[in-house]
């Protein structure tokens, strides 16, 4: 061994230390755990077989798909915006706008409590309006809202980020070639922020599938997957069935992010 | 027969928002079919004058520009039917290079076949055929630019404008696509506008020759006039290399540390006489008015380029000449110039 490549060693030698006892090895057993249920069956049979558990998994991808579709939309309209326009006050309002990326989930559940709740502001609002108050937190719908809320500012900075750095002229050319506003975005602007929209809408959709914090703020009785893995582990205590569904969860998520970095050609990571 | 259309520039000028002029109000007219370039330096208005005329700017109030007579000044570029090539090519990456090319047919409604099959046509006439199926960044810079100037042509326009479109490339390149760009352009017979800061280019594509300096025109003329007969001191300095001499005129003769020269003009206490350096000839020292010496030579195959100087008074000088000349730095020569080649400005 040369010096070059022993000095090589020594210093990666940490990170594998690392990587073996706080990552594989308890995936290892995560995955191990996750096969034989606790009445003997196969847990994944038992998954498939549960209107509980396929329930939560249709809801929690449902809400995910919903908050990626949502955060793409709006974050496309204003990123790009944003991205075309000076004003003044125009770092302020970016700054305003990507602050919920401070919030941890708790927080983020406790704003749509304070929005949406018993004593929220829409609520206060539509009792004066029309004598019944409107109350959405403790739901999907509140959930839904809490995953805007966190995903917004990561995809609109990403889409910001790859609309300034479009060509002008790109834009010009397709206007000098007759192409009208509307047209100039669907054939030429969509297009080439397609891989920005893929990258950040996927780690949207990574993101809401696993966040559990807002889930767990808003009511206990939210069924999305984290809650149900939660519930499994803690309350029932049942180890296998929170393993498994672990897995389902990291695999989906997983698969997401796998895609989008197939479609992007950038470096996808899921946060959050 | 042009299918080109004339344009008329009337009192067009541009003040952008933050208070600067781009442009003072100028007024150009250009005909049908003709090439004009537009020559100047960074940051002389000629592209806020070439956007102003594209419909991509709109002039200050007052300004208008017409094409065949009609006024279009408020009309926007998608409805002006201008062919437009820009320095970064702008090809679209998500498209292949016959997407490309028949993208302004699409959006006119043509049907894929028919819009395929006329932006072949026009590829085939670029010699660009065969990369008809590439995506762009499988592209060199001068296929790009082909395929932008494919893409412009396809539209038929009546007017092409192109920005700085040979900058990005190297010069061996550039001088081969000025002549195939001229080649192309004479045979459609299609009003071009070109703006460029290299006067090469500018004196090969222009029939005319527009000099812009800090927002306005300094010159319009034919290449040769701009040439020989600079109007004032920064065209003279803008185009080509200048020599310049400084001393009092006194019976058809200028004075100066290195010598005397004839000159045609006035008797004058202090004047300028300027000529360029393939207007001088190098004789013998002591031979022709002014005597320097021999500072460095420049080799340049066809041609040599001779830096002049006159040691006391730092009179510098330089001379394109005969590149068999063998000359020696730091010998005395002997300068000439007919007196029929001094630009008096």
């Amino acid at each position: 061994m040369t010096s070059a490549t022993r000095f090589s060693v020594i210093l990666i030698l940490p990170l594998t230390i690392v990587v073996v006892a706080f990552f594989l090895l308890p995936m290892a057993e995560l995955f191990a755990r996750s096969f034989v249920s606790r009445n003997g069956g196969i847990t994944y049979a038992e998954i498939l077989a549960t209107p509980r558990y396929l329930s939560s998994l249709g809801a929690t991808l449902i809400v995910a798909a919903l908050t990626t579709v949502i955060t793409l939309a709006l974050s496309t309209l204003v990123g790009l915006l944003l991205a075309r326009s000076r004003f003044p006050g125009r770092s302020l309002l970016l700054a305003v706008l990507t602050f919920p990326l401070a919030f941890p989930g708790v927080v983020v559940g406790f704003l749509v409590i304070l929005l949406a709740g018993r004593q929220g502001l829409i609520g206060e609002v539509t009792r004066l309006a029309t004598g019944e108050k409107l109350v959405f937190a403790y739901s999907m719908t509140g959930l839904l809202v809490g995953y805007l809320y966190f995903s917004i500012p990561r995809v609109l900075l990403t889409i910001v980020a790859a609309a300034e750095k479009l060509d002008p002229a790109l834009e010009e050319a397709a206007r000098s070639l007759g192409a009208g506003p509307w047209r100039v975005l669907s054939d030429i602007i969509l297009p080439a922020l397609r891989p920005a929209m893929l990258a950040s809408g996927a780690l949207a959709f990574a993101t809401a599938m696993g966040a559990f914090g807002t889930a767990f703020t808003l009511a206990t009785n939210i069924d999305v997957l984290p809650m149900v893995i939660y519930t499994e582990f803690t309350l029932n205590a049942n180890i296998a069935m929170a393993a498994a569904l672990s897995i389902v969860l990291g695999l989906i998520t997983w698969l997401a992010l796998a895609i989008a970095r197939q479609a992007s050609g950038a470096s996808v990571a899921a946060a959050g | 027969m042009t299918s080109g259309v004339s344009i008329s520039v009337a009192g067009v000028g541009k003040t952008f928002a933050d208070g600067t002029q781009a442009l003072r109000p100028v007024s150009i007219d250009v005909a049908a079919g003709e090439q004009l370039a537009i020559l100047g330096p960074s940051g002389c208005g000629k592209t806020t004058l070439l956007r102003i005329i594209a419909g991509l700017e709109h002039p200050d109030r007052g300004g208008a520009v017409l094409f065949d007579g009609r006024d279009v000044t408020r009309l926007p570029i998608e409805k002006r039917n201008v062919g437009m090539v820009f320095q970064s090519y702008a090809l679209f990456p998500n498209m292949s290079v016959i997407d490309n090319v028949a993208y302004g047919l699409r959006v006119r409604g043509m049907a894929r076949q028919a819009r395929h099959a006329e932006a072949r046509r026009v590829l085939d006439m670029m010699r660009l055929s065969e990369l008809s199926q590439r995506r762009i960044d499988q592209l060199s810079g001068g296929q790009r630019q082909r395929v932008a100037l494919a893409r412009a042509l396809a539209m038929k326009p009546g007017v092409l404008l192109l920005d700085e479109p040979l900058t990005a490339l190297d010069a061996a390149l550039r001088d081969e696509l000025r002549a195939e760009i001229d080649a192309l352009l004479r045979s459609l017979e299609i009003t071009t506008i070109y703006v460029t800061h290299d006067q090469a280019e500018a004196m090969v594509l222009g029939d005319r020759v527009i000099v812009m300096e800090k927002g306005g025109v300094a010159q319009a003329g034919s290449p040769r006039d701009i040439y020989f007969k600079p109007a004032n001191t920064f065209v003279a300095g803008f185009i080509g290399s200048m020599n310049r001499i400084d001393g009092p005129i006194t019976g058809g003769m200028l004075a100066c540390p290195a010598g005397h020269l004839p000159v045609r003009a006035a008797d004058a206490a202090s004047a300028s006489v300027r000529f360029r350096p393939e207007s001088a000839k190098l004789v013998p020292a002591g031979q022709g008015g002014l005597t320097l010496e021999i500072e460095r030579v420049h080799f340049l195959g066809a041609t040599q380029r001779v830096y002049l100087r006159h040691a006391e008074s730092g009179l510098a000088l330089i001379v394109d000449g005969n590149s068999r000349l063998d000359l020696v730095p730091g010998t005395k020569v002997g300068l000439a110039v007919d007196p029929s080649n001094f630009i008096m400005l």
